[in-house]
């Protein structure tokens, strides 16, 4: 039995990334909780556009928008080229944005739609050789205050999923590395996120129960970013 | 996965529960199979609670408690032990502005002061102390879940009570980082403005509108509106989150930049 407010039967969404395991995991909860969902790989951000009016053109009407691309770098600031800095910049900024704005039309249909986008804790915080890819999400934590700011008078609410370190990061914490594996165990949790960690929160920034909240970034991080 | 989200057999206290967000919260607790106390110092509201609760078909008991006296909190979890066996979730959600008087800042008494401490801030030390003792004990983890304020997070002029919630909010994080190792999880709500129930005249639901046009949607959040989000916080669906806060107030606080008509335009900027 489903818990009131998580229930989304007949609430048509697209995920976005839904190859990635937290665009996955998203998918799967809202399809679990009754929604119907369309899923977009995580392709390039000028093809994004393209694809997410197909795909509310084929579910004939969205409610749901939920974006979850990550691409990840880690250098020195002064070993980036102009091709890595638009990689990482377009693959975690522009391609939510451009699935933002082409889903739109088809959001305002809706008296009370709802966009989740899915950020990372660099996108309030820094760590060494991560400058673009930090950048990049801090660019989506604004953006979605921003966004919250310019959609709330239409009932479209705008949130964020923060992850932390999760279990399927090895490109940032490779098991073999010592001070990756501390850096888990520096956690309140002392362990890494799992997939199953993410989809309940979507299901809620999702539902009809979250009306009254717009503009936040919920981490889900074992209390990462809340102790020194 | 949305399994997790129900609280078959769990065991939850909510202080504060007579009325207004609290009562809304452990009505959401109990509809997701939470057996719950009711607790607030008033016996008629919370024994309305409960009505309310076992008439829906759910599980309630009522306990009187005055979370400024920590014998009393301490009898609030005794109580729930009794009834239920253990304690699986603390909802510290009791405090409010409580100070009649308008000081200026540098003439607030010291007791006004004190009973805003009182009640929002000692009191979630209570209630967390004792509902920490008995989940570390127990050796099965558990949750405390605090009620603090949109105010304790901007400057605002009836200092003593956001002081007392930023307070709240500290406390926390850092109960949060203790009691990890205990698998006891830690979290606040802060909820923006929300009307604590249905607007019971014309005139009042014109007051809610008006204050409602300065919030980024446009209305007051609505009782109700805590209660998915302690369900999910109270529950396992949240196993991975300890430590932080989660703010319900219709946009305002990502906001806050200007009044809400305020809207840049670049055709006017050129």
């Amino acid at each position: 039995m489903i818990v009131e407010h998580f229930e989304l039967t007949d609430r048509k969404a697209i995920v976005f990334a839904a190859d990635n395991p937290a665009g996955s995991a998203i998918a799967d909860a809202l399809e679990e909780a009754g929604a119907i969902v369309a899923r977009i790989d995580q392709i390039k951000a000028a093809e994004v556009s393209a694809a997410v009016e197909q795909a509310a053109q084929e579910l004939g009407g969205l409610n749901i928008l939920a974006c979850a691309p990550d691409v990840f770098l880690a250098k020195p600031v002064s070993q980036i080229s102009v091709d890595e800095l638009a990689d990482v910049m377009m693959g975690n900024f522009a391609g939510p944005f451009f699935a933002v704005q082409a889903a739109l039309p088809h959001l305002r249909e809706d008296q009370s739609a709802n966009i989740i986008l899915v950020t990372s804790v660099l996108g309030e915080r820094g760590l060494p050789n991560t400058s673009v890819y930090s950048a990049a999400h801090g660019a989506i934590f604004n953006y979605i205050r921003a966004l919250a700011q310019e959609l709330a008078p239409e009932g479209i609410s705008v949130n964020g999923i923060e992850l932390g370190w999760m279990d399927w990061m090895q490109d940032r914490l490779n098991p073999k590395d010592e001070h990756a594996m501390r850096a888990l165990r520096f956690t309140m949790a002392k362990r890494a996120g799992t997939a199953t960690d993410v989809g309940p929160l979507a299901v809620w920034l999702a539902g009809s129960g979250v009306g009254f909240v717009t503009g936040q970034v919920f981490p889900l991080d074992g209390g990462l970013t809340q102790h020194l | 996965m949305l399994e997790k989200l129900r609280l078959d057999h769990r065991a939850i206290v909510v202080t504060g529960s007579g009325r207004g967000l609290g009562k809304a919260m452990a009505k959401a607790l109990a509809a997701a199979g939470a057996s719950v106390v009711c607790s607030a110092r008033t016996q008629a509201q919370i024994d309305e609670t409960v009505a309310e609760i076992l008439g829906a078909g759910g599980k309630a008991v009522a306990q009187r408690c005055d979370v400024t006296d920590s014998a009393q909190v301490d009898q609030l979890v005794d109580r729930c032990i009794d009834e239920f066996g253990k304690l699986d979730v603390m909802v510290a959600n009791a405090g409010g502005g409580g100070v009649r008087g308008n000081w200026d800042f540098w003439d607030f008494p010291d007791e006004a002061f004190e009973a805003v401490l009182a009640t929002n801030l000692k009191s979630n030390f209570y209630c967390s102390r004792a509902a920490a003792k008995h989940m570390v004990h127990r050796g099965e983890g558990g949750v405390i879940l605090h009620t603090a304020s949109g105010t304790a997070l901007r400057g605002n002029r009836s200092f003593a009570y956001p002081t007392a919630k930023g307070g709240q909010i500290s406390m926390m994080k850092s109960t949060a980082t203790m009691l990890a190792p205990h698998n006891i999880r830690v979290n606040t709500i802060i909820p923006g403005y929300v009307a604590q129930r249905p607007a019971a005249t014309d005139e009042e639901l014109e007051i809610r509108r008006q204050r409602g046009i300065r919030i980024p949607v446009r209305r007051l959040g609505e009782w109700w509106e805590l209660g998915p989000l302690a369900v999910y916080l109270a529950s396992d669906a949240s196993a991975y989150v300890t430590g932080q806060s989660f703010i319900i107030d219709g946009g305002g606080l990502a906001g806050g930049l200007g009044p809400v008509e305020f809207v840049p335009h670049h055709e006017l900027a050129e």
